[in-house]
């Protein structure tokens, strides 16, 4: 690889493999723990972990201007890959991402419900742009505010919203900034038609000036319009990496119609 | 992330704790003051006046032994869960885990030293002090705060694989109260069972206190403050080394 191109690669992931403790898997009590030494002292003691493999020898290189769509099945790793990626599992060797990242897998999460709008906007927006000046942070949240339309209920509780204005603050602020790598999980879903039109323009405009995205969805319709690239993981590997047609077509091909199109691609 | 934005993140989180806790309350942020004065009232009305216990400076006795008490119990309680409550947020954004549990740790911190320097500052017209011995206090404030906060860090993420980690810690911090000198001398315990007040942490954290406000003496001081920086790096090793063990289940988990 010449130096340009280890420049512009933005995710590299080599030989990556996930995997879990199965028995930590299952949260039990310590009752359980207890009960589980006197019914079988020896089992207890040397039996074996059981270890489930999400991702196994996994490799990925991203570079600038991709956008990548994650297509699997439910349970085929997508969230687990980017969340590892972001660094939520600790940090791994396999992983390299050269420039800021920024991860969002939920759009209606609340930090605190009893604070307004405003200052749950606040608190996003420190969390997630916290490598910004103060001055830059104070426009984002004013920029966002005004975006959502919310007016008087910016100053409200946010207990009281509904999922669908959780949704338009939340998208507001993450589509505020571009940044390195951007991983976006099911972002397009809660808000109503009128603000995911509106929403769909911003967020294509952040990830046009972010260096690449890996954006997981399982709408065909948003993977089509979106995506320059698309990837297909299953069976704990990389199925496909390709066009966003070939893709589309590969994971129909493979999954969708043996599943009766049960995941509604 | 740098520690620079995760000190950010903390500071917010901290402070959005802070007023959701008190927005809508009638006193508002004076509840910071007033749960820690209420209990330290209580305390010397019923053991003072009422018990009649004969303990010299018992004011001072009581600043060294009970507040730092508070924040042991009410931090070690209230975010042994937070793993669990903060699952939303930590499966949506990028915020350390660590960082939750630091700023629970810095909440309730806050709410300890603004009574602990209000009552000191009131005692002081009536009461001497060795300085030597306040010098030592930012010691045993780092001590105890460190210790805390390990500890906060193993029990939640305890909780996160053990759900009832949250009713033993409630149950034993209960215990824990009477079973501690925190309201009364530690002489008054007889002698075969003193072993469990040398292996009682929360003491060892509490005991500078008490040395360098109450009773001072520079050589038992020094050696409180080993100790208490002893019990705080055993926790640290025990907390940091199961938080790694565990990471990457923690997330499935919560």
């Amino acid at each position: 690889m010449n130096s340009t191109s280890i420049s512009e690669t933005v995710l590299s992931i080599k030989d990556l493999t996930i995997s879990y403790n199965f028995s930590r898997y299952q949260a039990k009590g310590i009752r359980d723990l207890f009960v589980s030494f006197f019914t079988s002292p020896f089992n207890f003691i040397f039996s074996r972990q059981q270890k489930v493999d999400v991702l196994r020898d996994f490799n990925l290189n991203v570079k600038k201007g991709d956008i990548v769509g994650i297509l699997g099945i439910n349970g085929a790793g997508k969230t687990t890959l980017c969340r590892t990626i972001a660094g939520m599992y600790g940090s791994r060797n396999e992983i390299e991402v050269n420039g800021l990242l920024r991860a969002i897998f939920d759009t209606a999460s609340v930090i605190q419900p009893e604070l307004s709008g405003r200052e749950n906007a606040w608190i996003i927006t420190n969390i997630l742009y916290s490598h910004l000046p103060k001055k830059e942070r104070k426009e984002i949240v004013e920029d966002s505010l005004d975006f959502t339309e919310l007016n008087e209920y910016v100053d409200s509780p946010f207990k009281i919203y509904s999922k669908g204005m959780k949704v338009r603050l939340f998208l507001s602020i993450v589509s505020a900034r571009p940044c390195g790598l951007l991983i976006l999980d099911e972002v397009f879903n809660g808000a109503d038609k009128y603000f995911n039109e509106k929403i769909s323009n911003r967020i294509r405009g952040v990830i046009k000036e972010s260096g690449a995205v890996l954006f997981i969805s399982h709408s065909e319709e948003v993977i089509r319009d979106i995506c320059n690239r698309a990837i297909v993981i299953g069976n704990q590997q990389l199925l496909y990496d390709g066009s966003v047609d070939g893709g589309i077509d590969y994971y129909n091909q493979h999954f969708s119609l043996e599943l009766g199109n049960e995941l509604q691609l | 992330m740098s520690l620079k934005h995760q000190l950010l993140v903390t500071s917010t989180l901290t402070l959005a704790e802070m007023k959701a806790r008190y927005r809508n309350t009638m006193a508002g942020v004076l509840w910071v003051m007033l749960n820690p004065l209420i209990m330290f009232s209580v305390h010397a009305l019923i053991f003072k006046y009422i018990l009649r216990l004969d303990i010299d400076r018992y004011f001072i006795f009581l600043l060294s032994g009970l507040l730092p008490w508070i924040f042991v119990s009410s931090t070690i309680t209230q975010s042994v869960h937070c793993f669990i409550t903060m699952r939303e947020s930590l499966l949506s954004f990028q915020i350390h885990p660590m960082a939750v549990i630091l700023s629970k740790c810095v909440d309730h911190f806050i709410n300890f030293i603004i009574p602990f320097i209000f009552l000191f500052l009131i005692l002081s017209d009536s009461e001497s002090f060795n300085w030597t011995g306040i010098a030592f206090l930012p010691l045993a404030f780092l001590s105890l705060f460190l210790g805390v906060f390990f500890l906060a860090l193993l029990l939640s993420t305890l909780q996160v694989f053990f759900r009832d980690t949250e009713y033993i810690t409630t149950f034993l911090v209960n215990v824990l109260f009477f079973l501690t000198p925190i309201f009364y001398p530690r002489h008054l315990i007889p002698d075969e069972y003193q072993i469990f007040v040398d292996i009682n942490p929360i003491y060892a954290w509490v005991q500078p206190f008490k040395i360098a406000l109450w009773k001072f003496n520079i050589s038992n001081l020094v050696e409180a403050t080993l100790l208490s920086f002893g019990f705080t790096f055993l926790f640290g090793v025990m907390a940091i080394s199961f938080w790694r063990w565990t990471r990457n289940e923690l997330y499935i988990n919560i």
